[in-house]
């Protein structure tokens, strides 16, 4: 089961960046695929791995610009292996190429037990090709479970082959084939009794690399293998013929866990003294684990599906998420509370459960079923708070366990409302400047965000890179009687309030007055290249930004022009900005809320415009005149 | 500073080619060996190790160093038993580093600092030359905040991974929390041949933070000479004698964390004792087995390197014979092109070119095809280059001696330790002596790298010393001061025409840019082609072939002069980013749309050594309605200024900055039709003084607003009782960065 990284979205942080350049380089246009054919057989094993799949690959580089090198890398673990490599350059079998393995290594990853077989193939000049071919088997159809038609060159011919005995019953479902060239021809070969299915794929772009992008699964044409079992001499083998044989072969993993409970009721009893509530106690366990658990990602052999023991993770004090799913929901179950394990696919992933396949879920968090209400609880997401949810797992569906059956829900979707930034000042002008009471606040995952960014700095420093946050590193923005709310404490909104001197905010020439109000210009530059983006944009997680300044019109000065307002209704974001005279102050208001994270293509030019037009408005100052 | 100098025992196993095949008898040994270890590191007998002392209350420290120690062996091995794995061949050098650290996690930055270890338990150290084989054990204790102590069992913890033939190994810590105290150890042994070199130790008294107990113990056996330095006031070693050779000791309490990171030289500036360790005697070099010398004088030290210098330019005099031929054919093709020699002034300069185009830029018909950025970023290997030149010169009759240069980011002149801290340059000896190096692809002749300037430099002259004429003494000759460069010297001069488009939204920008002295070489890396400076490099030469007519000069199956147009196109087509990166670095914000860029001059030569370069473009953002007026961000027109941070404005050490140097601007601003300007006057300003400047002068001229400002950092090295001096001239231009203009409905 593949892990995703934990912080998926530090790249939040391009939201408070202006002018953020979506530029990636060129597709390669020197090498090309010019042809690719992969073919996937199952055969009969032994009696460790009954039905294995035997993997045959050619692929041959071209290059037409200039001489240059590729690097062949297929990946394999301990659920397959690479029988055999060969490399050709020009034609010829370079025996001297030889493949390098090794461990794959990720940041976000400790320690994964997937593999790497390197080559590095020289294509000699241009107009020459060269080609490697591979022998793989994979020895369990449960891991064989997708197969991608594109790479990361263009591919002018992909031809994928998955041969299936009458013996094993196999499902193939095509998926994303809209806007490919992909044909599809069915054999029967009598002389082997299997059906053969061959897919002819031309003209496939080249998979390209942007931040921010869908994952794989949303875009690129594939193929889905379910394997669902097999009728072998021996008898039948049961894969996954339908969702309740993944469950079941879940659980079966997580009873083999071992957990042990006096440990874990030990320490649930220590986390919770001095607390009579119930909600009380659930709070300070969530809290607890997501203080104490350190998250490591693991991903290794079946060890990657089943949870660590519970015992364990409290004494490691790390874990990943499944260990941190089944320590939370051993922990809570030791306090009576009747709390389960859940299998997810984060948003990453474009499948539910209606496909029986490994490749629907890559997460584990736990759920709890409390006065008629379910909580889900990721202890991964260190600073979120008790039924707030982090868009990654918003709206997905998720198999919960409920002994030999399972149950399907859903993680409440929740709006922008959950995290909402609020700036609220209360401003007058002194001499130059901009003077006066300020209250910022933060919650769910914009708190989640600000938190995690506090608590990776260090403690001599905090204070430092609080003042740097808050003030954008604008020296001007001078910030005093610096409040803050319990950062230890993320169940509540996060709050800080100071005293503001914002120096050179107001600038006069001759009789006049000029003064800017907005600080902050969320959202400002912040357009995307039409030309060079090809996938739709995905924002880290749904935003309501809030701002309310009043500001006292001063003495002696009457108002002469106030910027225009802005009103911009989409069905994925709302802007609003406004400007109003009341009771000798100015009002200013500004409301931007990104309704859905997910921004398509097709909304490019519009949201282009409408950052143009904020940005318009961005750049309008008040202006007082002397009376 | 951790990074660089503590765990350094785990980042030297990044790169080593050899594989070490590891048996169950291997690992039974390596963990009774590393039982042992724990044991004996354990049970040293440090006070400071012993208990938690109380910490002071209300420290805002990240983490506490709360005792660290380094421990280190050399000996014959010959007195060693048996230490572990595969240590029963018979070698002759055992050496152990062992590094303890017991340190209180006060956060959770510090926690991740500390959670997790990564080494290899076995190096195997064979070369071609060399033999031997290195083992790594690694201890944890965890001391939790009520006294309890647990030790985490390494062995059952660890992961190992594959990486290529080595094998890595991986360690969380487990049950690690914030307000714990974590003691750990990083213990190496090697034992390996004689003419193995021992790591050089560095004891660096200082970190980001505090330390309250560091001490250091040396054992090391009389086979070997020690050589250290006490640099920038750290304490010396007691030292004593015994029978097998002497111990070093040395303890020092209470280190504040470093205080802060602009403008630093560490060698400089932080107390640290350097230490080389080093087998046998080898009288040439100034090394005697046995004995111990302390702060060896800088003659010594200037000596030694001269001598080094000499010898490793043995190995260059047969190996330049292609070279020479080289730079002669291109004096030939010189001759034939402009129909005269080459004046003689200027031979030696042309043939440090003509060197540096065959070095660097010339290509060959089995070359990777590397014509993009990344050629421009190559990092020359300055010595061989300058030891090829040398013999170059020597071959061609001009006289040129060594300068043996030191860096301002070295140690300090007054505290060298070994040859190596000196780094080489050539002069040649003529009137007007010229010095070479080879800093980067583009650097010019008579260029002397700013990270030189103003310090002495011994000259080496090795006209005596080579083939067939014996290997006398080399003679150091004189020192020199090499020249301190001034900020007229190194300077971005920008002559802009600013005007406001139709919608009066974005700003238009003509800029002229000429870069000089040190101002050049990020953006010549950044900016110039291949392509483009072979050519004209190949031109100035009087080199008759374009690089396309030599590739097709080569005979058979010739496919490169294609291959290489395809790849100018592409190196061309990505130029265009570059340039959008540079104004975007040097506005602090993208341009909204790069109209046209070309390169007036490359500055590749000393007689034309400017970088020169034009851009059009406009930005946007500057320019803000107020009504039915407009305010322009003048002060932005200069680019973003450093803002110095508030914990960095009280500084307590000297400033390292990295050359004096001066940013002029002649910008000139069309008031827009129907406009009238207002504020200009508000713009002037001056500070000087002795540190730096910064001066903005506006004049009103043909219905333009001119604005001519000069920017200055006069000196390299501000001592800290003038720091508040060029803090003057930073907050001044950081002040004008926030002025604006008026441009009013008339």
């Amino acid at each position: 089961m593949t892990r995703n990284p934990r912080y998926l979205y530090l790249l939040i942080a391009l939201l408070y960046t202006a002018h953020m350049s979506y530029a990636f380089s060129e597709e390669d246009k020197n090498v090309t695929i010019t042809n690719q054919k992969e073919r996937y057989a199952f055969e009969a094993g032994d009696k460790e791995n009954p039905v294995i799949i035997r993997q045959y690959s050619t692929t041959t580089w071209r290059c037409s610009q200039f001489r240059t090198a590729i690097s062949f890398v297929e990946f394999y673990d301990s659920r397959s292996k690479i029988d055999e490599v060969r490399a050709f350059v020009d034609g010829k079998r370079a025996k001297a190429i030889k493949p390098v393995f090794r461990d794959y290594t990720v940041d976000d990853i400790f320690y994964s037990d997937a593999k790497m077989c390197i080559m590095e193939v020289p294509l000699e000049r241009n107009n020459t090709e060269s080609s490697v071919e591979l022998e793989k088997t994979i020895l369990d159809p449960r891991y064989f479970s997708a197969i991608y038609f594109s790479n990361s060159y263009a591919t002018a011919l992909k031809v994928i082959e998955v041969a299936i005995p009458r013996w094993m019953k196999a499902e193939i479902r095509e998926m994303n084939f809209d806007h490919f060239q992909i044909k599809k021809e069915v054999a029967y070969d009598a002389r082997r009794d299997e059906d053969v299915y061959r897919y002819t794929a031309v003209q496939l772009p080249a998979r390209v690399n942007e931040k921010n992008a869908p994952g794989p699964s949303y875009v690129y044409p594939h193929l889905l293998v379910l394997s669902k079992y097999a009728d072998l001499k021996t008898g039948r083998v049961n894969y996954f013929n339908q969702t309740a044989d993944l469950y079941a072969w879940y659980h079966s993993l997580v009873k083999e866990i071992g957990d042990d409970e006096a440990v874990v009721k030990s320490k649930a009893l220590d986390i919770t003294k001095g607390i009579s509530s119930d909600t009380g106690k659930i709070n300070a366990v969530y809290h607890w684990v997501q203080d104490n658990i350190r998250y490591i990602a693991f991903e290794d052999g079946i060890a990657g599906f089943k949870p660590e023991k519970a015992q364990h993770v409290l004494q490691h004090k790390y874990g990943d998420c499944k260990g941190m799913a089944n320590l939370t929901r051993r922990l809570l179950q030791s306090l009576g509370f009747d709390a389960r394990l859940c299998w997810i696919g984060t948003d990453h992933i474009a499948y539910d459960y209606s496909i029986p396949s490994l490749a629907v879920d890559n997460h584990m968090i736990c759920a709890l079923n409390y006065k008629g209400k379910r909580y889900f609880l990721d202890a991964t997401e260190t600073y979120i708070g008790l039924d707030q949810y982090a868009q990654r797992i918003q709206g997905r569906q998720v198999m919960i366990e409920d002994g030999d059956t399972y149950i399907l829900d859903q993680v409440p979707k929740r709006t922008w409302q959950q995290n909402t930034t609020l700036e609220k000042r209360i401003l007058h002008i002194d001499g130059g400047a901009l003077a006066g009471k300020v209250q910022q606040q933060w919650d769910g995952e914009s708190k989640e965000f600000l938190l995690s960014q506090v608590h990776g700095i260090k403690k001599e420093n905090l204070e430092n890179a609080l003042m740097k946050y808050l003030t954008e590193d604008n020296s001007k923005y001078q910030i005093n009687h610096l409040k803050t709310s319990d950062i230890q404490n993320w169940d509540q909104q996060m709050d800080i309030q100071y005293e503001l001197l914002h120096k050179e905010a107001v600038t006069g020439f001759g009789d006049d007055l000029y003064a800017e109000l907005d600080f902050r210009k969320e959202l400002s530059g912040y357009t995307i290249d039409t030309a060079k983006r090809v996938q739709d944009m995905l924002f880290p997680f749904k935003q309501h930004v809030v701002c309310e300044t009043s500001l006292d019109i001063p003495e002696g000065y009457k108002v002469g022009d106030l910027p225009g307002d802005l009103k911009i209704e989409r069905g994925g974001y709302s802007f609003n900005i406004s400007y109003k005279l009341a009771g000798g102050k100015i009002i200013y208001h500004k409301e931007l809320i990104i309704k859905n994270n997910w921004l398509p293509r097709t909304g490019f030019c519009e949201w282009n415009a409408d950052i143009k037009a904020l940005d318009k408005i961005y750049l309008q100052q008040i202006t007082f005149s002397k009376k | 500073m951790k990074a660089k100098f503590l765990l350094y025992t785990l980042a030297v196993f990044l790169w080593q080619p050899y594989a070490f095949a590891q048996k169950a008898k291997d690992i039974r040994e390596y963990k009774e060996r590393a039982d042992a270890v724990r044991q004996e590191v354990w049970n040293w007998d440090i006070p400071a190790f012993k208990k938690v002392p109380v910490l002071p209350a209300g420290d805002k420290s990240s983490a506490i160093v709360i005792a660290r120690h380094a421990d280190v062996k050399a000996s014959n091995s010959r007195k060693i038993k048996y230490i572990g794995i595969g240590f029963k061949v018979q070698k002759d050098i055992f050496y152990s580093n062992t590094t303890r650290e017991m340190v209180k996690l006060n956060d959770k930055a510090a926690l991740d600092e500390y959670s997790q270890f990564s080494f290899k338990k076995f190096r195997s150290l064979n070369s071609y030359f060399h033999s031997g084989l290195a083992t790594t054990i690694v201890g944890v204790r965890i001391i939790k905040p009520d006294g309890t102590m647990k030790e985490v069992n390494v062995d059952e913890e660890l992961v190992n991974e594959e990486d290529g033939k080595q094998q890595k190994s991986k360690l969380a810590i487990p049950d690690l929390q914030v307000g714990d105290v974590i003691d750990y150890f990083v213990r190496v042994e090697e034992l390996k041949d004689i003419n193995s070199p021992i790591d050089a130790q560095t004891f660096v008294l200082g970190d980001d933070k505090p330390i309250m107990q560091y001490s250091v113990h040396c054992e090391i056996s009389d086979k070997y000479f020690v050589r250290y330095r006490t640099a920038n006031g750290a304490p010396d070693f007691k030292v004593k004698r015994d029978d097998d050779g002497a111990v070093f000791d040395l303890l020092v309490k209470n280190i504040p964390s470093l205080p802060v990171d602009l403008w630093m030289s560490p060698y400089r500036q932080i107390p640290m004792v350097r230490m080389d360790i080093l087998f046998g005697t080898r009288l040439e070099e100034g090394q005697k087995a046995g004995e111990i010398r302390h702060n060896p004088a800088p003659s010594e030290v200037k000596n030694v390197a001269a001598k080094k210098l000499a010898a490793e330019s043995q190995q260059f005099w047969l190996a330049s014979g292609g070279l020479k031929h080289g730079v002669k054919d291109l004096m030939k093709e010189y001759k034939s092109e402009n129909g005269r020699k080459i004046p003689e002034d200027s031979i030696a300069a042309y043939i440090y070119y003509a060197f540096r185009f065959l070095a660097f830029y010339k290509v060959g018909d089995n070359d990777k095809i590397m014509v993009g950025h990344e050629r421009n970023y190559v990092v020359p290997d300055n010595r061989k280059f300058l030891q090829f030149l040398h013999e170059v010169f020597r071959g061609l009759d001009i006289r040129a001696e060594f300068v043996l240069v030191t860096s301002r980011y070295g140690p300090g002149q007054q505290e060298l330790l070994n040859a190596d801290d000196y780094e080489y340059m050539l002069r040649t000896q003529s009137d007007k002596p010229l010095f070479m190096s080879a800093d980067g692809i583009f650097t010019n002749c008579n260029y002397v790298p700013a990270a030189y300037e103003g310090q002495n430099a011994p000259i080496v002259d090795l006209k005596n010393y080579g083939p067939f004429k014996g290997k006398k003494d080399v003679p150091v000759g004189v020192e020199v001061k090499l020249k301190e460069t001034t900020a007229d010297e190194n300077a971005q001069v920008e002559q802009m025409k600013v005007s406001l488009n139709e919608d009066m939204q974005l700003v238009n920008i003509s800029r002229h840019t000429t870069l000089k002295g040190s101002m050049r070489l990020g953006e010549q890396k950044r900016l110039l082609l291949f392509e483009d400076y072979y050519e004209e490099e190949r031109r100035t030469l009087g080199a008759h072939k374009s690089i396309l007519e030599q590739l097709s000069s080569t005979k058979g199956r010739n496919t490169l002069p294609d291959e290489y147009k395809n790849a100018f196109a592409k190196a061309r087509g990505e130029q265009k980013d570059y340039f959008n990166e540079e104004i975007k670095d040097q506005f602090d914000v993208a341009p909204k749309e790069l109209q046209s860029f070309s390169i007036e001059k490359m500055g590749l030569h000393d007689t034309d050594p400017d970088f020169v370069y034009n851009t059009k473009f406009t930005l946007d953002g500057l320019v803000k309605r107020a009504g039915n007026n407009y305010i322009l961000e003048a002060g932005k027109l200069i680019g973003g200024q450093l803002n110095v941070k508030p914990e960095q404005r009280d500084r307590k050490v000297d400033a390292y900055q990295p050359f004096a140097r001066s940013f002029e601007y002649d910008i000139e601003v069309a008031i827009p039709q129907g406009y009238s300007l207002e504020g200009a006057d508000k713009l002037n300003r001056q500070v000087d003084n002795e540190c730096g400047s910064f001066a903005v002068k506006t004049v009103m001229e043909s219905g333009k607003l001119k604005l001519h400002i000069r920017k200055a950092y006069k000196n390299s090295f501000v001592p800290v009782a003038k720091w508040s001096n060029l803090l003057q001239v930073i907050d001044a231009a950081a002040d004008f960065g926030n002025q604006k203009i008026l441009f009013k409905k008339s």
